[in-house]
């Protein structure tokens, strides 16, 4: 106990820690899918020649943008369900991270599009393709490659945000370390543990998103 | 005094217009005779950009099988007169039609034309191919790959049969040997043949080439000419070109249309507008392309 860092209570921890990073690592990776597909829906939404779609999904976009994600899972789950629509806080969350990423992950997308060029465009057209077609396989392919690093890093960021979650009782890894931590009163063991594991996730995850980007570089 | 002269200047050059005109009628009216109704037709067409009036009131009739180079200086409306009809870009007034079929319009209720939607717009435009000055292959695809992706998933045709088909026009135009090979390995006049396998692949009846040679090396000009003239002689496609190798307009054109002012100041067979031209500005700009030569 008197050690500087009690190895013994780390190890005594480390199952209650696991248990809960594994909700850490779902609610990115579904949430990671919930934002990399709907911010593509927002991309094309937003890029649309119909005003009607183009106005509403822009203001979309920038409010979600431009207001805190703390502020919006609060709202979700605590406004919410005056309103009549309640869900549990794990659904919250991952609706709530998702979408908030979704927004800036659109803007990314965004980015990729406009850097494909015009003239494919002209070529698409020329060969009459449907938009469908004209997206799967000429234009996303294109978007996609030079969008990669920051979708790698989307991706990093929304992992370290989903502490923001314990603010609505999901129990997460950081909301497991603070209840450990109420309990005994020791923070230094746990609180540590949980950011060496951000960080061990976050290396690998940047070293598959690089794999990744190798792979598809090569042509 | 200034008036009266101005006008009677005005009317000389509309009779030296008529009569210039009058010619190349006479020489299509052997094409036009097989087939009463003109491939293409531009109906009073007027494009604007901003205050900036591109095509103004343009009027032509492509007959089927007609080959016509499009000449003038830059800013006179030529490749705007192939992207309207390519329907890259729309048009503000008139029409034009494609085998008998509007375009722009299509009827809508009580036999009123409406403008078209885009549904009406992919059925005529299927029948028009188009070549580009920067060729536009797609990067991420094989040289095959590039002529395979229409004809799949536009046409519904089987991946078998695309690929025989694909691999036939890779090799009329000459790069049976590259056929997985991506656009970066390829020469510019190698990318651009790709392009026009491309558009072939498509089975167009309208062949719009766009200043095809002029992003390419001088000695890469002529493998892409030859695949075209080569078009020209096996297939019976309606082409039109917009070209600044007057050479080869020459040669290769039934009709050769100058384009002044977003209108076609002069028109005739090329023998007419190369050797004989009636107006000043044709003239003129002849001669300043020769000296550029």
């Amino acid at each position: 106990m008197n050690s500087f860092f009690d190895w013994q209570y780390a190890l005594q921890i480390l199952p209650d820690l696991l248990r809960a990073s594994l909700n850490t690592l779902g609610i990115t990776l579904i949430g990671f899918v919930i934002a990399i597909v709907l911010g593509l829906f927002l991309a094309i939404g937003r890029r649309s020649k119909h005003y009607w779609l183009s106005w509403p999904t822009t203001l979309v976009i920038e409010f979600i943008r431009s207001t805190p994600l703390l502020i919006q899972v609060y709202f979700l789950y605590y406004v919410l369900p005056n309103y009549g629509v309640s869900m549990s806080a794990m659904q919250v969350g991952i609706i709530g991270i998702g979408v908030h990423y979704a927004c800036y992950i659109a803007e990314v997308y965004r980015s990729g599009l406009d850097a494909v060029p015009r003239a494919q465009w002209e070529a698409v057209t020329a060969l009459n393709m449907t938009p469908y077609i004209a997206y799967r396989n000429i234009i996303l392919p294109q978007a996609f490659r030079p969008i990669l690093p920051p979708l790698g890093n989307y991706l990093i960021a929304m992992l370290k945000d989903t502490p923001v979650l314990s603010a609505i009782t999901v129990v997460e890894i950081m909301q497991q370390a603070k209840n450990i931590g109420s309990e005994s009163f020791r923070y230094l063991e746990p609180i540590t543990m949980v950011g060496l594991f951000f960080l061990a996730l976050s290396i690998v995850l940047a070293y598959l998103v690089r794999r990744l980007e190798l792979r598809l570089e090569l042509r | 005094m200034t008036s009266t002269v101005s006008t009677s200047s005005a009317a000389f050059s509309q009779f030296t217009q008529l009569a210039a005109t009058a010619h190349p009628h006479e020489a299509n009216a052997m094409p036009l005779s097989h087939s009463a109704q003109p491939l293409v037709s531009f109906k009073d067409v007027t494009k604007r950009y901003g205050n900036f009036t591109v095509l103004d009131k343009l009027n032509l009739d492509v007959a089927p099988g007609e080959k016509v180079a499009i000449i003038g200086p830059s800013g006179s409306g030529k490749s705007t007169l192939l992207r309207v009809l390519m329907t890259l870009e729309g048009i503000d007034e008139g029409q034009i039609q494609v085998d008998g079929e509007s375009l722009t319009h299509m009827p809508g209720r009580g036999g009123l034309l409406v403008p078209a939607n885009d549904k009406h717009i992919r059925r005529v435009r299927g029948k028009i191919g188009m070549v580009f000055q920067s060729f536009n292959l797609f990067p991420h695809m094989t040289a095959l790959q590039n002529v395979i992706e229409a004809p799949v998933h536009v046409l519904g045709m089987k991946a078998k049969e695309a690929r025989e088909r694909a691999a036939d026009l890779l090799e009329l135009v000459g790069l049976g040997t590259k056929l997985e090979h991506y656009p970066s390995q390829l020469s510019g006049g190698q990318q651009q043949r790709v392009a026009i396998a491309r558009a072939l692949a498509m089975r167009p009846k309208v062949m719009l080439f766009d200043e095809v040679t002029s992003a390419l090396d001088p000695e890469l000009c002529g493998e892409v000419l030859n695949v075209i003239r080569k078009l020209g002689a096996e297939h019976k496609l309606t082409m039109l070109m917009v070209t600044h190798q007057m050479g080869f307009a020459r040669e290769f054109a039934d009709r050769v249309c100058f384009f002044y002012k977003g209108q076609i100041h002069e028109q005739g067979t090329p023998s007419q507008i190369f050797e004989n031209p009636q107006q000043e500005r044709t003239c003129a700009f002849l001669s300043a392309v020769k000296e550029a030569n």
